[in-house]
């Protein structure tokens, strides 16, 4: 991921945020193509649908091209502009959580990946199979905690970066990343029909606060 | 089995690559930004409108309640001491009796009109003057 990242230098940053705050069109566009390829794949990493993520890059960018008057440098624009597109994708998902439930899609749940259960024991079957599994089980994450994993593990913030992405103290960050490791060996063990490993991990899910 | 932090971030890595980039992304945002700039353009305009119109309107804010004012004061308004005062020193300006007028009068001076019946009951005796 790191290759994928944008290098302003903050003098550049500073004055391309000034050359947006001035209504610089230029400036609006050179902004998201710096930065809309990384927000489009932690949105979709988020949501999980391509057209879903694109309205959430749409509506992120807007939020930010119409509010960055009130930017005042607390954070870097990075740490902001990921602010906004968190927000986005989390209240995304649960008006589509509050739709499905009203429409009574909600009871239907996604199945985990057909093959799962025939694996066999070769390594690459096996890795091949649990790749897939993990993929599915980071999907079934609530979307607190796969945001969290995706800062943290596909865009390496640090946890201070994260905390400060998403508003809460770095304590419960790593707290988060915790407990969404062991959700993931939790719906893993569970579907790959470990009763050991799924007793082990719930007994540490249940010591573990939320 | 165990989900390690490098299986992790290899197969988010190996998603976010599988899905292309869309590439209209800029229209669509593009679109968006001008017809936000229009709706600032027409909400700058009617503003700038507004804002030479102000001195007139403040003239006919103030000349309407100095009118009100003027015209609800002209009506018969008389000091009394309600009956149920029980003989305190108070006193009230009786709202004028045109309903009209009296409605007027308690929406700009904001005082409350004392109930019909008490004002039946009470005896124009008690009236004092202002």
């Amino acid at each position: 991921m790191a290759e994928l990242e944008p290098v302003l230098s903050p003098q550049q940053e500073y004055d391309l945020v000034e050359r947006c705050q001035a209504g610089d069109r230029q400036a609006f566009e050179a902004l998201f193509q710096l930065y809309h390829a990384d927000v489009f794949r932690f949105a979709y990493l988020v949501v999980r649908d391509a057209s879903l993520a694109q309205d959430v890059v749409q509506e992120t960018f807007l939020k930010v091209f119409r509010t960055i008057d009130r930017f005042q440098y607390r954070s870097s624009l990075k740490s902001w502009l990921y602010r906004v597109v968190v927000n986005e994708a989390i209240s995304l998902l649960r008006r589509r959580k509050i739709r499905e439930d009203l429409d009574g899609d909600g009871r239907a749940k996604v199945q985990a990946p057909a093959a799962r259960r025939d694996w066999q024991p070769e390594e690459a079957v096996l890795e091949s199979e649990e790749r897939s599994l993990l993929y599915w089980a980071i999907g079934q994450l609530d979307p607190v905690h796969r945001t969290v994993v995706v800062l943290k593990y596909f865009h390496e913030f640090s946890d201070a970066e994260i905390a400060a992405i998403v508003g809460c103290p770095p304590g419960t960050v790593k707290s988060r990343l915790h407990r969404a490791r062991l959700l993931l060996r939790h719906v893993m063990a569970r579907e790959m029909g470990r009763p050991d490993l799924v007793a082990l991990s719930y007994m540490q899910l249940s010591h573990h606060p939320v | 089995m165990r989900p390690g932090i490098r299986m992790i971030r290899e197969e988010l890595r190996r998603e976010a690559e599988r899905v292309p980039i869309p590439e209209d992304m800029w229209q669509r945002i593009s679109a968006e930004l001008e017809q936000d700039l229009r709706r600032q353009q027409r909400r700058r305009r009617i503003l700038q409108r507004l804002r030479a119109l102000r001195p007139l309107l403040a003239l006919t804010l103030v000349g309407g309640v100095l009118g009100a004012v003027l015209w609800s004061w002209s009506a018969d308004t008389t000091w009394y001491v309600p009956p149920a005062s029980g003989g305190r020193d108070v006193a009230f300006l009786r709202p004028p009796k045109d309903n009209l007028r009296a409605g007027y009068f308690v929406a700009v001076a904001g005082w409350q009109r004392p109930a019909q019946k008490q004002e039946g009951r009470g005896s124009p005796s008690a009236r004092v003057a202002p």
